[in-house]
């Protein structure tokens, strides 16, 4: 059933009838995303890069990335004015900000909803970045306008947990509680625009925000339309129904845009890893030659020919280069080697060759990696059965640990910890209570990820967290295939209002400042 | 449609269908000449990808260009035509046999049963018949024999229908009774007499419902629940295309252009077919 209404939608601008869309005030922002429908707006569970850009527009943090940076050394103030910590760094002071008004009446900010909100973010039942808030011992309420957090041991970087980004966003403690799950598509927050109507399946459209603490917005407002096919958001960008459009992401693309008259491509980071996680406890893929040979047999230059250069680079670790701790010293498996794959699995016991289950988003850009995968696996004697779901099924069931091998695409707050906790800290394996997105069931680096959590020397911090990339990729838990920054398409008439560099919720920022020339 | 041609009859009349006929066999012909030989006529391997060779135009070496993955789209379109064909006939003859089988049963016996059955049918044929793919095809999940299986049940009613009311007509006739009152058993009168006089009928509705079968599959691998990748199906084909539209319109006409031809062979065939066996068109 995927994406009838969509194709029909192409059929019909190919044929030049323009569908009918409500009419627009002037100043509205109309973005184009890849997705059939929205997952979610609570900033707290949005994990999909459909459903993360909207999270900075409802909301902000105690501090904030700056707009269209990604520099963690750069945070500046947002919902809070002014910040301290004691010597060793555990205990942390906020003062906030006065007079920031939460969305549609629900009342001034206080130091209760930084409370509530952190709490929320650190609790497994309300949020997807729990593990995240692990190391927090205590949140208060000093006054009203005072925030005390207290860490258990110091940690990497505690402005991270409180800046503009997944559990750092601070929600409305009154919302949230009255409107429980249906905070999902009810959001309040502080941000520059609020949530006006969700049409499931078709849009959500925000307002601009009149009382936001840095002005009132340029924008009248955002209608975000879902359009899960590429052409059909191309043909839509192109006709001028819409001003930011999330692109292909793939060269092609880029050169057909970039050509257009009225057209300009954005290319920002985070470059998100894209990565195979093999499942090391399901058989055949628990022997480790049998992942040494699948990793052999994937060719790693080939996703950048494929991808294109300007948007792909090569990938030298398990967790995204740029990244506090990143290491590249360690070597990966890839060079597309089928001979000598195949020469392994025989050596392991698999004269036949082996199947292997995928299960696979219908998103075509993660769709064709997976294809180009499944060919230079197939050279091998591995075949890659793709079950192919909507995206929205795909993280589910990748999540219930129904995935042999799990093809994700990430880029995290950047400091080692997180991805590593995240994605091989054995707490974190799918299916067990305190599951995050461990789909390799990988726990050969734990002791490390945790000494370096707490470590205070930053040089022998480093070295643990450079430990732990050397063991997992040793122990081929994953196969980085390469990375990939970001493509989206505008109008030329579109004006971010800041430099566009990078977009820490994996799209344009549209800030008070965006507007429409 | 009377469901009571004897075959001298149908010989005397296929003068009027006679040019389609000859024109859809044609077509057939080569389509499944080139399904059935596609691996040895095919030029390139349908799956072997190729970096270095995506997005190529028309040209000596790749006859209809390649795809995103430098996939040679004529050899894709050949490989295609075998899937979809293949599920076609496949679909098409376990319809024939279930429905006709049921229909013939239900329709000498009567009664309470072949109430119940019928209105069962009735029930099933109610469904539009790509909602009933899209509603099996989603409960069985994707792959070949599940998209044979759906569309042979969305095509089952047809077949139930024309065998039932075959059956209905022809157990009062005399040479039934006759039979009966001989102590033939039921089987053999069924398999014997019952059987050969529905025949006709029931392979021209089967011509026609193949082309409804390649269209029913082509549509379900449009929408994403044919044969899983990398399977080169029509449909499959035309939707991949889809995602390069405008840059590469080929990669979805050409699969569609196919589609189209095995349409038209397979309409001309079972038109011809029914047009000649048809009582009211005279020659």
């Amino acid at each position: 059933m995927n994406g009838i209404g969509d194709y029909a939608l192409t059929l019909l601008m190919v044929l030049g009838i323009s569908t009918a869309t409500p009419a627009l005030a002037e100043g509205v922002l109309r973005y184009g995303m890849a997705a059939q429908d929205l997952g979610t707006m609570d900033p707290h569970r949005a994990t999909s890069t459909p459903d993360k850009p909207i999270s900075s527009w409802l909301f902000n943090g105690l501090v904030r990335f700056k707009p269209g940076s990604d520099d963690i050394s750069a945070l500046e103030p947002d919902l809070s004015e002014s910040w301290e910590s004691n010597e060793n760094g555990t205990v942390w002071t906020f003062k906030l900000r006065s007079g920031v008004k939460f969305h549609h009446g629900y009342g001034e900010l206080t130091a209760d909803d930084v409370v509530y909100s952190l709490n929320r973010s650190a609790n497994p039942d309300t949020s997807a970045f729990a593990s995240d808030y692990k190391s927090i011992d205590k949140v208060e309420a000093v006054d009203p306008s005072t925030v005390r957090i207290t860490l258990k041991q110091p940690i990497p970087s505690l402005l991270g947990l409180v800046a503009n980004y997944h559990g750092g966003n601070i929600v409305s403690k009154k919302a949230a509680e009255e409107r429980g799950a249906d905070f999902a598509t009810k959001p309040v927050g502080t941000g520059p625009f609020m949530v006006q109507e969700y049409v499931p399946q078709e849009r959500v459209t925000f307002v601009a925000n009149p009382d936001y603490f840095r002005g009132v917005p340029k924008l009248d407002g955002i209608e975000y339309r879902y359009i899960p096919s590429d052409s059909s958001r191309d043909l839509a960008l192109r006709a001028g129904e819409l001003d930011v459009s999330y692109g292909r992401q793939d060269q092609e693309w880029i050169n057909s845009i970039g050509g257009t008259e009225g057209l300009k491509v954005d290319i920002m980071r985070p470059a998100e890893l894209q990565q195979f996680h093999l499942n090391t406890k399901s058989a055949p893929l628990d022997n480790i030659e049998v992942r040494r040979a699948v990793a052999t047999a994937l060719n790693r230059p080939e996703y950048i020919q494929f991808i294109g250069e300007s948007l792909a680079q090569p990938a030298g670790s398990v967790i995204p280069a740029g990244n506090l701790g990143w290491d590249g010293s360690a070597p990966i498996y890839g060079e597309g080697d089928a001979d000598a794959a195949r020469k392994m699995l025989e050596d392991a016991g698999f004269k036949d060759g082996i199947t292997l289950k995928m299960i696979q988003t219908s998103l075509p850009n993660m769709l064709s990696v997976a294809q180009v995968a499944q060919a230079q696996l197939a050279r091998a004697g591995i075949n890659l059965q793709l079950e192919v779901v909507d995206h929205q099924t795909f993280h589910a069931q990748i999540r219930e640990d129904r995935s042999q091998v799990v093809y994700y695409s990430a880029a995290r707050f950047p400091i080692a910890d997180v991805f590593l906790t995240q994605f091989f800290h054995s707490a974190s394996i799918v299916g067990t209570p305190t599951a995050s997105i461990n789909f390799s069931h990988c726990d050969v680096a734990d002791e490390e990820i945790v000494k370096a959590r707490s470590e205070t020397d930053p040089e022998v911090q480093k070295q643990l967290w450079a430990t732990a990339q050397k063991k997992i990729i040793e122990h081929i838990c994953a196969v980085p295939l390469y990375e990939q920054l970001i493509a989206y398409a505008r109008r030329d008439n579109v004006d971010w209002g800041y430099d566009l560099q990078a977009g820490m919720h994996l799209g344009p920022t549209v800030t008070e400042l965006t507007e429409l020339k | 449609m009377s469901a009571v041609v004897t075959p001298r009859h149908r010989v005397a009349r296929l003068a009027p269908g006679r040019i389609a006929i000859v024109a859809g066999v044609a077509i057939m012909a080569v389509v499944i000449f080139a399904a059935v030989f596609a691996p040895i006529i095919a030029p390139h391997d349908p799956y072997a990808q190729s970096m270095l060779a995506r997005f190529r135009p028309v040209s000596a070496e790749y006859w209809l260009g390649t795809d995103q993955f430098g996939r040679d789209t004529f050899s894709r379109i050949l490989y295609g035509l075998q899937i979809t064909l293949w599920t076609a006939f496949a679909s098409t003859a376990l319809a024939m046999v279930c429905g006709t089988a049921i229909g013939i049963l239900s329709g000498y016996h009567g009664g309470r049963v072949d109430r119940w059955v019928s209105a069962a049918n009735d029930l099933l044929m109610s469904f539009p018949q790509m909602v009933a793919g899209i509603i099996i095809v989603a409960l069985l999940g994707p792959g070949i024999t599940n998209l044979i299986i759906a569309i042979a049940i969305t095509a089952f009613p047809a077949f139930y229908r024309m065998a039932r009311s075959a059956a209905l007509a022809l157990r009062e006739r005399d040479y039934i009774d006759a039979c009966r009152v001989l102590g033939y058993s039921d089987i053999r009168i069924i398999v014997r007499h019952l059987l050969p006089e529905t025949l006709d009928d029931i392979i021209i509705v089967a011509t026609l419902w193949l082309a409804t079968a390649v269209r029913t599959e082509s549509s379900l691998a449009f929408i994403g629940l044919g044969a899983p990748p990398p399977a080169a199906t029509l449909g499959g084909l035309v939707r991949d295309g889809f995602d390069n539209l405008l840059d590469y319109p080929g990669l979805a006409i050409w699969p569609s252009l196919a589609i189209l031809i095995v349409m038209i062979g397979l309409n001309l065939v079972g038109d011809g077919l029914r047009d000649a066996n048809d009582p009211r068109a005279t020659a």
